[in-house]
């Protein structure tokens, strides 16, 4: 579900006659910081498995990921649809902070997935996920909700994620529908009468 | 003009100033400093440009700039990080 509230979100907007405008007009306080969390991300989820060491603090390196990313939330929870945005995430937080910083899977609610995706969770470390078992705290939060048909993609997800989707949504409609930028004629009138406002 | 030099002159050894000027709306759209460009300021500024000589490293440094300006830089993309980072 990592895109699908912002691909959701675009048609929709589209289909309410929206626009792309304010999205060149956003304006995010610390967003620059995204692209350096994502390299951090993606070389742990590929070295995780390759140094033992890495493996052992990834999930410390995630929950650091996470309260910036909690931090950047709060920061910018003037923009529409962000504290919910928050709460999601805080969701997704909370359920990894006390399980050791990874994301409980459920192994009944990945049955409907790749049993390549069950087997490597059971073998190895995957991306920040780790499997439910007895021994999980606030399970409920973890990815245990499945999706599939007739949904165009089967996957599982937490409640949190659903919650940040919906935040998501909202934001996405401010910007394309709500947002002045976005209400704004894209022409300039050839001739203004004169003393009239535009 | 505000269109950095070492990218103007990468697009402009290119020869197509409409290549410029596309590339330039394509900057904008997601520059931060959300100037606007008319296509009289491209054609100026190619102008300036056209007569001195780019070497293909002032090239590769226009094109890296270009994309460090493209990824790092358009706000809704830090957006898409956070949402890939975070989910």
């Amino acid at each position: 579900m990592v895109f699908d509230g912002i691909i959701i979100s675009f048609i929709v907007g589209f289909l309410r006659k929206g626009n792309l405008r304010a999205l060149a007009q956003l304006k995010l306080k610390w967003g620059w910081i995204f692209p350096l969390l994502l390299v951090v991300e993606l070389a742990i989820f590929m070295l995780q498995n390759d140094y033992k060491f890495l493996g052992q603090v990834s999930g410390y390196i995630y929950i650091v990921v996470y309260v910036v990313g909690l931090l950047f939330l709060f920061m910018n929870r003037n923009n529409p649809g962000f504290t919910l945005i928050l709460i999601g995430v805080f969701l997704n937080f909370l359920v990894m902070v006390i399980n050791g910083g990874r994301m409980p899977v459920s192994l009944e609610a990945a049955a409907i997935l790749d049993p390549e995706y069950i087997k490597v969770l059971k073998e190895s470390l995957y991306a920040k996920h780790t499997m439910l078992t007895s021994s999980t705290y606030l399970g409920f939060l973890g990815d245990v909700i499945p999706i599939t048909d007739p949904y165009p993609r089967t996957q599982i997800i937490s409640i949190g994620d659903i919650v940040m989707n919906i935040g998501i949504f909202f934001f996405i409609q401010h910007l394309m529908v709500q947002h002045p930028v976005a209400k704004r004629s894209e022409y300039t009138p050839v001739s203004i009468k004169g003393g009239e406002k535009r | 003009m505000s269109i950095p030099i070492a990218k103007a002159r990468g697009f402009e050894r290119l020869g197509k100033s409409h290549i410029v000027f596309t590339t330039t709306r394509f900057i904008t759209w997601g520059n931060p400093m959300k100037k606007e460009y008319s296509r009289q300021d491209v054609r100026k500024y190619t102008n300036l440009t056209q007569n001195k000589a780019t070497s293909p490293c002032v090239l590769r440094i226009s094109l890296i700039i270009l994309l460090w300006e493209y990824f790092f830089f358009v706000e809704f993309l830090n957006f898409f990080y956070l949402v890939y980072i975070l989910v």
